[in-house]
């Protein structure tokens, strides 16, 4: 992922989409009036002052007269808002462009007569009244306002039909809210943009898929500008919580150091430790705490968990073992096992198995830290995985705190393999060679990684039970467990043993001939001289092997 | 009314495409932020001292390819063996540099040729000789002298000589955390039900930054603006994308400058492809599909904490070469891997992540060119509807800089690298200016990267110049 967001202006090309996605070719134009016979133009010009051309045109029988041509309805609303409607003239309305005047020059549209003019329907209003073929009528006589049923056909199915908006305002409504808000803004804008924000209102409020692109202009603009302002206090906040753990951090070692040391008792010394009552400042005793007792043991660190008790930081770190949150939970866990293990180890036991991993490899290596005569007894009654990350730590824990290694061959006999894993990787550490049996039960289990471990604790304790089992179990194992088995030759092997590695040697394999002649050269100095012999038959090409394994670098 | 029908279908499809990889970016922030919270509590309660002194840590091969670094070579080892782990070794691979870069390593660690047998697990080129340390400080220093055969050949010589468990991949003039390797491999160590095959963590842009003795001293904001725009894209990308894929198990790319891997499932895959330019992201794709068709249990994890510390590009030009390139690769690994695409055997792979490649990070900028120029011609034709164009423009503009305050927040909630409230001001600025004068440059060089790709079938690196690190007095 190279460029995750920017890339994503080509939703500039988005642009386009309007121009027929929404508007097909339909235009705009505003009726100011009808007749049944042609009227004078020109009179009716002067009569209500209007300065724009006025258009005649024939439909269904009557004589109608439009001013303008506009891509949008609401563009031609606006413009009766802003020049007609304080004329004489009213109710005039936005109505679609018929085709004669599209395709064809006014004047030409002025003078087809061709179609007969159909007495018994008004301009759009079927239920109009007729009226005389001389009159000039205005829309408002016809009483066919736009906001009933004279409204262009492009609005009304928009509106009522296939906008959300409109299904959830009536049309009528959202014709006023949008007039709103052309007429309350255009006032404050130049004119030139006028109509630029006319036609961006307009499709805003008829296309919903622009309305809500606008909102998400809004929105993320918002957004930035709070994620910036979020920034700048964090960054505030985090600097200042820096200089006051730092303050505090300070005289709290202090007043520590004071009281380790028997300059002072602890009634002084917890004098000295100021605010406590204030939860940061009980986190950075806390985190001055722990860092101290990594440093010291015995009486010293029993002083550490009486300044702990005292000012009551353990009933705090119970409330943190009973949060919903797992990171608090161990927090509190791992607070009270170091601080305060005397409350610790009943709940510690409690989340053995918890399943929550994190939470149970806290309390894993918890367990072995309090539990100092047995401390991975915890290990028989496990239920759930003992990572290796969890293993590797409780080891540490178990070395730091110097406790006496209990015999892991019982362990050996679990169901869970990484605790079998774990013992077989201890029993190799601790040389426990005892019950070698249970160790080459294991040489048959089922993970690789175990019979893997299983032929090392062979070869690191000398087992040589193990020798006939891994020869036979050698064709059959994992490439990773032959080079495994064929390094512990070098320990486990004899003389008798030649044979099977000359076999390797004659391989092609280049890790295991490498392997098998490093067992067969360091074995004894009988293996050394076999090699040597082997080493004259030049198609084995056995020299620059023994040059490698020569070398105790490789 | 043909050319209205296919108008209207070409609009509903960008229409739709644009609504598709807003809302994916969107999830995946949402989902990296939970991930991020995650993992900054884990990161806190962890106790890496149990490792640092463990006899059981696992063996890892640190592998650092070096092609003509003579100027910085002795500098990056030492930096290397710095790294506080106990069972680590450093393998460095001479890959047919033309200059001294091996006389001055042999020079400085004391080093003689090894009498050594190569196992060649993995086809690499011919590998002329290794090199071993005189003095027992550097025992765990390998050097490696090959024929050139390009990153990919030189990191499966390293593969070839490792010993390790598992081998970090970097780029040697990189500056790795001290730390690195004991964050990488947690992940390894705390899975049981299934088998973690590779790690990967934050890369970070050193410029502007204060490095002695291969170390980092202090954090900066880069001075350069394009360095800059690299910090919050880094930012962006590892912070809310590849944390949110690592979480649902649909990561298809650790970085090439930082990586841990599982030594055996890569060399059970054929270790790297040495001819793609796209070598990380293809190895992490074909160990997953070999997991899978072998019915394994695995997973691909991403660490939130920033590990590594490059060099980023300052001249457009250098930048080019480098985006062109990641183009090359990427198209390179989704047509070698087609065969996941939609395929419902590969699981999340097959149906989430490879065709979001497809989809999002390849045809992105092909699309987004594509749609500009449509809109140059309706535009052209008087068809174009301008209150829309500034909507949408308005649209994309506020989501990215919101997109790109998140990534600075996330940084900042997370790791506080940036103190000063000028570098957060430098960043947030630059995250306002990068729309229009970083990323129509990438868009540019990701098309040159398909040009390149399927018209003039370039199939080589470029050169990467590296102006060095500024070493500042402290």
């Amino acid at each position: 992922m190279k460029q995750i967001i920017f890339r994503l202006s080509l939703l500039l090309c988005l642009v386009g989409l309007p121009s027929i996605t929404f508007y097909g070719e339909t235009s705009y134009t505003v009726q100011v009036a009808a007749s049944k016979s042609p009227s004078d133009i020109k009179w009716f010009s002067s009569r209500y002052h209007i300065d724009s051309q006025i258009r005649e045109f024939k439909e269904d029988g009557w004589y109608k007269y439009v001013i303008g041509e506009f891509q949008t309805s609401h563009e031609a609303r606006t413009y009766i808002s802003l020049h007609l409607q304080f004329k004489d003239l009213q109710g005039p309305f936005p109505r679609t462009l018929p085709d004669s005047l599209k395709q064809k020059p006014q004047m030409e549209a002025a003078q087809d007569k061709a179609v007969e003019p159909d007495q018994n329907e008004s301009p759009g209003a079927p239920q109009s009244p007729s009226v005389s073929s001389a009159e000039v009528i205005v829309p408002e006589m016809l009483n066919t306002s736009p906001e009933n049923n004279n409204h262009p056909p492009a609005i009304q199915d928009w509106s009522e039909k296939y906008s959300p908006w409109g299904r959830l305002i009536r049309g009528s409504n959202l014709r006023k809210i949008e007039m709103i808000i052309i007429e309350g803004i255009t006032p404050f804008l130049p004119s030139a943009l006028v109509p630029f924000y006319i036609r961006m209102v307009d499709n805003a409020i008829r296309f919903p898929v622009v309305l809500f692109f606008l909102l998400l202009v809004i929105l993320f603009a918002l957004n930035a500008v709070m994620v910036m302002v979020a920034l700048e206090m964090s960054n505030n906040m985090k600097n200042k919580i820096e200089r006051f753990e730092e303050l505090y951090r300070e005289m709290y070692e202090r007043a520590l150091t004071g009281y380790i040391f028997q300059e002072y008792d602890i009634e002084t010394a917890i004098q000295r430790i100021k605010n406590i009552h204030r939860p940061r400042n009980r986190k950075i005793l806390v985190s001055v705490l722990f860092n101290f007792q990594k440093n010291i043991s015995g009486e010293l660190d029993q002083k550490l968990l009486d300044v702990f008790s005292r000012l009551g930081l353990h009933e705090d770190a119970m409330k943190k073992t009973q949060s919903t949150s797992f990171y608090l939970q161990i927090k509190g866990l791992s607070e009270l096992t170091n601080l305060y293990p005397a409350g610790a180890f009943s709940i510690v036991k409690g989340l053995i198995n918890d399943k929550n991993n994190e939470l149970r490899a806290e309390a894993q290596t918890s367990y072995v830290r309090l539990n100092h005569d047995e401390p991975f007894l915890f290990l028989k009654s496990l239920t759930r995985p003992f990572t290796q990350w969890t293993q590797l730590t409780s080891f540490y824990i178990f070395r730091l705190h110097k406790l006496p290694a209990p015999s892991f061959v019982e362990y050996l006999k679990s169901d869970l393999y990484n605790v079998q894993n774990f013992s077989l990787r201890m029993i190799i550490y601790f040389q426990q060679k005892e019950n070698a049996q249970e160790i080459l039960k294991l040489l048959n289990a089922s993970r690789e990684r175990t019979r893997f471990l299983a032929i090392k604790a062979c070869h690191e304790l000398g087992i040589q039970e193990a020798k006939p089992l891994l020869k036979q179990a050698y064709e059959t194992e994992t490439y990773k467990n032959k080079l495994e088995i064929v390094k512990a030759l070098l320990h486990l092997g004899e003389v008798k043993d030649f044979d099977f590695l000359e076999k390797i040697i004659r391989q092609k394999d280049v890790s295991l001939k490498i392997e098998a002649c490093r067992s067969m050269y360091f074995m004894n100095s009988a293996g050394m001289e076999n090699l040597l012999r082997l080493e004259l038959e030049k198609e084995l090409e056995i020299r620059p092997y023994i040059g490698h394994i020569y070398d105790p670098r490789n | 009314m043909i050319i209205r029908i296919v108008r209207a279908i070409v609009e509903n499809v960008i229409l739709f495409y644009a609504i598709g990889i807003f809302s994916i970016y969107l999830v995946l922030a949402i989902i990296s932020a939970f991930e991020l919270r995650r993992k900054y509590f884990l990161g806190k309660v962890a106790n890496y001292d149990a490792i640092l002194s463990s006899p059981f840590a696992p063996s890892i091969s640190v592998v650092a390819p070096a092609f003509n670094e003579s100027l910085t070579i002795v500098e990056n080892i030492k930096a290397l063996l710095a790294l506080y782990y106990p069972n680590f070794e450093i393998v460095v691979i001479n890959d047919g540099s033309s200059d001294d870069t091996l006389e001055k390593i042999i020079l400085a660690f004391d080093l003689e040729k090894s009498p050594y047998v190569v196992d060649y697990k993995i086809n690499c080129a011919e590998i002329r000789g290794v090199y071993k340390s005189k003095k027992k400080s550097f025992n765990n220093l390998t050097i490696i002298d090959k024929v050139n055969g390009g990153k990919a050949d030189a990191l499966n010589a390293g593969i070839n000589i490792s010993k390790g468990d598992y081998f970090i991949s970097i780029d040697v003039d990189s500056i790795i955390d001290p730390y690195a390797l004991q964050k990488l491999v947690k992940p390894f160590m705390e899975e049981t039900d299934r088998r973690i095959i590779a790690t990967g963590a934050v890369i970070r842009i050193a410029n502007s930054c204060v490095i002695k003795d291969g170390q980092l001293i202090e954090i900066n904001v880069p001075d350069k603006f394009l360095p800059r725009c690299q910090v919050i894209e880094y930012n962006r990308a590892f912070l809310m994308g590849r944390l949110a894929w690592s979480r649902m198990d649909g990561l298809l790319l650790i970085s090439g400058a930082l990586g841990l891997f599982d030594k055996e499932i890569v060399v059970n895959c054929g270790g790297y492809y040495h001819k793609t330019v796209g070598e990380d992201m293809e190895l992490v794709v074909r160990m997953r599909k070999y997991m899978t068709e072998k019915k394994l249990k695995y997973g691909v994890v991403y660490i939130p904490d920033p590990l590594c510390w490059t060099e980023a590009p300052t001249s457009y030009k250098i930048l080019g070469r480098q985006r062109n390139r990641w183009t090359r690769g990427t198209i390179d690994t989704l047509f070698i891997h087609w065969k996941i695409f939609f395929n419902p055997q590969y699981g999340f792979m097959g149906i989430i992540s490879h065709p979001f490649w497809v989809f999002f990070e390849w045809l992105a900028p092909i699309i987004e060119f594509f749609g500009l120029i449509y809109f140059i011609v309706l535009a052209i034709f008087g068809q174009a509807n301008w209150p829309f164009f500034f909507v949408l423009l308005f649209f994309v503009y506020f989501f990215s800089i919101a997109f790109s305050t998140y990534a600075i927040l996330y940084d900042h909630l997370a790791f506080h690298r940036y103190k000063k409230r000028r570098m957060i001001a430098k960043l947030v600025v630059t995250a306002w200016l990068e729309p229009f004068f970083f990323h129509p440059f990438i868009v540019y060089w990701a098309l040159r990267g398909n040009f390149d790709y399927f018209i003039r079938k370039k199939s080589g690196w470029g050169q990467m110049t590296r102006g060095g690190f500024e070493t500042k007095q402290t």
